[in-house]
């Protein structure tokens, strides 16, 4: 019996996003389904908060101290371990299809792999690896790239350029004329990277990557093995689907999401427990990173601009679940869907109104930490009972559940075992804590966080920075204060939960290699 | 070394360029991405080892000086300093990937010394 692999990832997806999760508004009913038939984990965790580590620790199964990916802009190695790589050693059939963001985007010279493959009208490179043998790149024989708009070198842009090119221009563009995040806004209220995008959906990149994970998929073979990553670019800001579909969601009648703080006052009281960059931020005053507007400052977003944000995010979620709709109903119409695992996440979250804040940055909280994930394992490879995991888990386990899923055995570079298949495994499987990284350097201004998450318990500390002498820091307590609103850090009647985790953190953390990789772009 | 580097229109055969041109104090360099930039050659100083150059006429460049410095070490040994001022900042970390290539490149060439 073959053995299939769809992965699939959206990126900067609330868990809160999906109907299978509590999400009342977007219609999620395909995903919905998956995690009705699998296990739907309720605190999953990312090594870190931006895409390119988080995508990198899913392909390496390692924390970012490990593969060295600290920030966007720090390329995963060429020769980094790659769970894809394994695959496609055993015989596997690999293709990943969207966004990849192994490596940075912005580069105008051409360095990297993911941004010269459509220009050279590849779908791979090979290269010879040690053994002798001619590999392709990161383990995939079969690459097609996208990212958020239609500019750039990846094969979506090109084909929107050669097939569409008045449509080049309709998407909104991310960057503005300084390579800054464009602050510019739009939509009805004027909120940062928002547009009424006439572009029709078809021409669309969620689309498109549904089409063109339906295409590869059409042409395997009944007997072939394959890993296939469909990673669609959505709901990641810009916040610009087809104006077609703004019917979905009428911002106007949304409600504001639980996050958000009405009363400012009571909404700076409570940032100015967390360490200073959170206020910082939100003044406007300390902008720390590449992940949001520099020119634009958190305390001007109104009530209405987090309405139509999440408008658009709520439509962006319904459009991806669609797609992913219609790969399944091609997996269905060849026979197969019973013999493919099917695993859902994303990469990171997003705040979304909460605290009076949008896009990401150096913030562990639930906004940006806790993500969506499902794994549906083929009926046909194991006979599984849906359950829901509460237990905390990392996205560091995909590369281990792959490999167990490929029947090979758990890979010497991963630092985490397979995902349980309910919570009575999960301590068995060694998933006592989640690890969380964060390090910025961009614009002079230095922030580095470490976190953990264990139980119902959220722990971050401060490493000395621009704002921090490193004794800074965050404590939640999960199952009292959801929200995160009351920072226990300095509550000296929590000081031994408060050090029990840290000393766990610290003891359990990989070391970090050193000197650290350079960093090649902002993003 | 020097002799080399110092070399405007040879810049192409070290740094991840296309193609190089040079006219007079003036430079144009292609990129693979297919980017052009005009350049000011500032200063070529065979005393002290250094050429500066300046991306002009560029809609989104408003500012820039890259400067090259190859200071001996002894009769077989140099290090090349290679260095950027520019606006918008970010692509400095670009040029600077690209500069790290070049040197790299240089130091395959030349040898470790």
């Amino acid at each position: 019996m073959p053995r299939r692999i769809l992965f699939v990832t959206t990126d900067q997806q609330r868990y809160d996003g999906l109907g299978c999760n509590g999400g009342t508004i977007a219609r999620t009913p395909v995903i919905d389904s998956i995690a009705g038939e699998g296990i739907r984990y309720t605190r999953a965790i990312p090594s870190n908060v931006v895409c390119m580590p988080s995508r990198s620790t899913m392909l390496t199964g390692q924390h970012v101290a490990t593969h060295g990916v600290w920030m966007n802009g720090v390329a995963l190695p060429v020769d980094a371990p790659s769970i894809a790589m394994d695959l496609w050693r055993n015989g596997w059939r690999t293709a990943l299809i969207g966004k990849a963001h192994f490596e940075p985007f912005l580069d105008p010279f051409a360095l990297f792999t993911e941004n010269t493959l459509a220009s050279l009208g590849e779908e791979s490179v090979y290269r010879e690896s040690a053994n002798g043998r001619r590999e392709p790149h990161r383990g995939f024989e079969h690459m097609e790239l996208a990212t958020h708009n239609g500019m750039g070198p990846l094969h979506y842009a090109k084909w929107l350029r050669e097939n569409h090119p008045e449509a080049v221009g309709m998407l909104y563009p991310i960057l503005n004329a300084q390579l800054q995040v464009n602050e510019a806004g739009g939509g009805d209220t004027g909120a940062p990277q928002v547009k009424h995008n006439p572009i029709p959906r078809e021409w669309y990149h969620t689309d498109w990557v549904a089409d063109r994970a339906v295409s590869w998929l059409d042409t395997q073979n009944d007997s072939d093995d394959w890993f296939c990553w469909v990673s669609f670019p959505d709901p990641h800001h810009a916040w610009d689907p087809p104006m077609s579909e703004l019917h979905r969601v009428d911002w106007r009648q949304l409600d504001m999401p639980a996050g958000w703080v009405d009363d400012p006052v009571e909404r700076e009281r409570i940032l100015a427990t967390k360490p200073a960059h959170w206020l910082g931020w939100y003044h406007g005053t300390f902008v720390s990173n590449y992940e949001a507007p520099a020119r634009w400052v958190p305390s001007t977003l109104t009530a209405d601009q987090v309405r139509e944000v999440n408008a658009m995010v709520h439509i962006q979620n319904e459009l991806v679940d669609e797609a992913l709709g219609r790969i399944i109903g091609l997996l269905r119409r060849k026979g197969w869907y019973d013999d493919v695992d099917v695993v859902f996440t994303t990469d990171h979250g997003e705040f979304q109104g909460d605290f009076g804040l949008l896009f990401k940055g150096p913030y562990h909280v639930d906004s940006l930490m806790r993500l969506p994930l499902v794994w549906r394992p083929a009926p046909s490879r194991a006979a599984v009972t849906p359950a829901t995991v509460d237990t905390p888990v990392g996205l560091v386990s995909l590369a281990a559940t792959f490999a167990d899923i490929a029947g090979l055995p758990r890979p010497d570079y991963t630092e985490s075992a397979r995902l349980p298949l309910d919570d009575g495994e999960a301590a068995g499987l060694g998933h006592e804590r989640v690890l969380t990284e964060w390090d910025s350097v961009l614009f002079g201004k230095i922030v580095s966080l470490r976190t953990i998450t264990r139980g119902s318990w959220v722990c971050t500390a401060t490493l000395p920075g621009s704002v921090h002498d490193g004794t800074d820091g965050e404590l939640y307590d999960l199952s009292n204060d959801p929200l995160q609103h009351v920072n226990l850090w300095h509550d000296a009647s929590h000081r031994a939960m408060r050090d029990d985790l840290l000393e766990d953190m610290w003891r359990t953390l990989p070391h970090a290699a050193a000197p650290r990789r350079a960093c090649d772009a902002p993003v | 070394m020097w002799g080399f580097v110092g070399r405007p229109e040879l810049l192409h055969e070290w740094f991840p360029i296309s193609s190089t041109r040079v006219e007079g104090d003036k430079r144009w360099i292609t990129l693979p991405s297919g980017i052009t930039f005009e350049e000011q050659i500032l200063l070529v100083d065979n005393d002290l080892r250094r050429f500066q150059y300046s991306i002009i006429n560029n809609p989104l460049i408003t500012r820039h000086v890259g400067t090259v410095d190859v200071i001996a070490l002894a009769a077989d040994r140099c290090i090349v300093v290679y260095g950027t001022d520019i606006e918008p900042e970010v692509l400095g970390l670009a040029i600077g990937a690209a500069a790290g290539d070049g040197l790299r490149t240089l130091r395959e060439r030349f040898g470790e010394g």
